[in-house]
């Protein structure tokens, strides 16, 4: 292709400049969400873990071990699924996806940028808990390991992309608003309990490899006694990054495909 | 691609006189020759007097460019205006250019003539081309022989 | 795919086809538009023009066939690229990204396009009157046309594809638009525009293209329409002879009761005659509306 670099540079310019634009208001309020529940949470630590009734009583690293496996877990899912909106085949029920695919670019590469932007967005959400909970905690009077809050973060980021990417591949084909979320909230629940049940129906195989929920909050991993991560699931990393690729490969495909 | 060279106006022309109409039988570069013609023989336009840009009489009229190349060609080609490439389309000196004003004008009688002569005797138009074309034809093969 | 071994024609398609399930919305379409001319892009509702116009673009896959669109084939995915810096397109929509103003609109495509012309844009703003602070989805079907419109022709684009860029305008508006036309032509550029809005045609086209149920079923000079076809009417004391009528030279007829009316090109004084002998009463014959004559009843 013969083209200039200030051309080529302009181009992409543009791209992540609309994309931006496009998800701009959900980013924000993504970010805001975080940032509430997370401190929130901590901040009404004391409560929460009244509710919990045993002996030895919970300790604070078991708590926030807890929310991270909860609200939090939930949230970020939420937030994610929220990026994975948008796209091309919403644009074709808005009316301007004639205007955009007749531009100097090719369908890939706004799918390539849409899927980065929204990388890079997931990151940051994912790391407000390492900037929330341990300012929070300073707050109420405990503290809390920011390198801890890191791990968590990271197998947050590291397991949940595959929902930004179920997301995007859903909304690669549905138009309606947030049909997406819909269909990957549905598909979600749908592998959950297939797979809850399969892992009651069959005890002796290890199924917590395809349990997303224990996965995302690190479930096998965690140290009951301190509240604390003892490593990195790195079969489940992997796994879950590959399923991510596969998704975006196909919504790739599938996009390019369509007729607009 | 190339793009086509066109010619530019600098001045502003009162154009209304030139105004066409599309919904009449007649094709519009043949309605523009003949406001052309009239205004160029009623002294409206005078000799030397630049005729408007293609661009310019195609922007104010609403026709397309091609209609206004189409009838400067043709009048170029009558002799009555000229095409000075790059500079515009001018109005030809009649003095000098008189004799070929008549000559092309006594040529179009001559055919207009024939062909209502051949008409009344029940000669249909692809008919007549044909005789104009065979002639013709004869004309480029003797040339080509050579005299 | 080989690209177009003729440059003179920015569009040129073979057979193209669209298939949905059982229908064809575009059917063996064989289009060669020449440069640097005005084209009209004639048909009814549903005749398949905007469907050829997105296989065109790079929008819709064709089923069957190939296309050439300034000598690029339009099946190369990463050409259409090149085609598309060289094309400006008004869809039937114009919509715009509503959260986008007129100004970050046109700040958005200004440096996708090299040959974008700066001079040109403020001159088509002033014209237009486009408030550069309005939000694009607070802007009216009107200011929306001129907004694409402006977008489109300060491209400094090659070819220029419009889908019923008149579509419920006043004729203040029309006018404006084929001014616009002209003005992008008078450039060079070749325009290619679709329009059920025979008004528009007459005057500005060089080439109409006719279709009908997905068929190209009529392609002729503007020039050689307005010289050579005439509209017929006879009036029959019985009821009208329509098979008999269909002599060379008649592109098109309907009969309904005592009357015939049709299309003819060329052969006028014979099919008179025939008509007269015949036993028609009455014959009118009219040269109005060009266009109007090849259009109806194809």
């Amino acid at each position: 292709m013969i083209r200039s670099k200030a051309l080529w540079r302009k181009t992409w310019l543009a791209l992540w400049r609309k994309t931006w634009l496009e998800s701009r208001t959900r980013f924000f309020g993504a970010l805001a969400m975080m940032m509430f529940v997370a401190g929130w949470d901590i901040l009404d630590s004391a409560h929460g873990m009244s509710r919990f009734d045993r002996t030895p009583p919970i300790t604070f690293t078991q708590y926030v071990a807890y929310l991270f496996q909860g609200n939090l877990q939930w949230v970020w899912v939420a937030s994610v699924l929220l990026l994975g909106l948008g796209g091309l085949a919403r644009e074709d029920r808005l009316g301007t996806a004639q205007f955009t695919l007749t531009l100097p670019f090719r369908r890939r590469q706004w799918m390539q940028v849409r899927a980065t932007l929204g990388l890079l967005q997931a990151a940051i959400l994912a790391l407000v808990p390492v900037l929330i909970v341990p300012l929070a905690a300073r707050v109420v009077g405990r503290s809390y390991p920011v390198w801890e809050a890191f791990k968590f973060s990271v197998l947050l980021f590291a397991a949940g992309i595959i929902f930004f990417f179920g997301a995007v591949f859903w909304s690669s084909f549905l138009g309606g608003e947030f049909s997406a979320i819909a269909a990957t909230g549905i598909s979600a629940l749908f592998a959950f309990t297939a797979q809850d049940y399969l892992y009651r129906g069959i005890p002796s195989f290890r199924f917590s490899y395809f349990n997303m929920n224990a996965f995302l909050g690190g479930y096998e991993l965690l140290d009951r006694a301190t509240g604390l991560l003892g490593g990195w699931p790195w079969a489940g990393i992997v796994k879950s990054l590959c399923a991510a690729g596969v998704l975006f490969w196909t919504s790739t495909a599938i996009v390019e495909r369509r007729d607009f | 691609m190339t793009r086509v060279p066109l010619y530019d106006n600098y001045e502003t022309v009162n154009l209304a006189f030139l105004k066409v109409n599309p919904a009449s039988g007649v094709p519009i570069y043949l309605q523009l020759m003949d406001r052309l013609r009239h205004a160029i023989e009623s002294c409206f336009l005078a000799p030397g007097d630049q005729l408007p840009g293609i661009r310019t009489l195609a922007q104010q009229l609403v026709v397309s460019p091609n209609t206004v190349v189409k009838a400067y060609t043709e009048l170029d080609r009558e002799g009555i205006i000229e095409l000075r490439h790059g500079a515009g389309a001018f109005v030809r000196d009649r003095e000098r250019h008189r004799d070929r004003i008549k000559d092309v004008r006594a040529a179009k009688n001559l055919v207009k003539a024939a062909v209502e002569k051949m008409r009344g005797r029940g000669f249909t138009p692809d008919e007549i081309r044909r005789f104009v074309d065979a002639e013709l034809d004869a004309c480029v093969e003797e040339a080509r022989v050579g005299h | 795919m080989p690209a177009s071994k003729r440059p003179e024609l920015v569009i040129e398609t073979h057979g193209l086809s669209k298939k949905y399930r059982d229908t064809f919305a575009v059917r063996d379409l064989d289009l060669t538009v020449p440069a640097g001319s005005i084209s009209a892009f004639l048909g009814p509702n549903g005749s398949g023009k905007t469907t050829t116009i997105r296989m065109l673009l790079g929008l819709a896959h064709p089923t069957a066939g190939s296309g050439c669109v300034l000598g690029q084939a339009i099946s190369d995915d990463a050409a259409c690229i090149q085609i598309r810096q060289r094309i400006g397109y008004v869809s039937e929509d114009k919509r715009l990204y509503g959260y986008m103003t007129v100004k970050q609109a046109l700040d958005f495509v200004r440096p996708l396009y090299p040959n974008w012309n700066r001079d040109r844009e403020r001159a088509l703003q002033e014209r237009f009157d486009l408030p550069p602070g309005r939000k694009c989805k607070k802007l009216s079907k009107g200011m929306r046309t001129k907004l694409a419109l402006v977008l489109a022709l300060a491209r400094g684009a090659d070819l220029l594809i419009f889908d019923e860029p008149g579509e419920g305008r006043d004729p203040a508006g029309t006018e404006q638009l084929l001014e616009a036309i002209v003005e992008a032509a008078s450039d060079g550029a070749t325009v290619f525009f679709s329009t059920h809005q025979i008004s528009e045609v007459e005057r500005i086209a060089d080439h109409v293209f006719i279709m009908n149920h997905g068929r190209l079923v009529f392609q002729n000079a503007m020039e050689e329409i307005r010289k050579n076809y005439r509209r017929i009417h006879f009036s029959f004391m019985g009821s009208a002879p329509a098979n008999q009528m269909n002599i060379d030279g008649v592109e098109s007829l309907r009969a309904e009761g005592h009357v015939l009316s049709l299309v003819a090109n060329g052969n006028l004084e014979r099919i008179a005659q025939l008509g007269r002998a015949l036993g028609a009463i009455s014959v009118a014959t009219s040269n109005q509306s060009a266009c109007g004559k090849c259009s109806w009843e194809l």
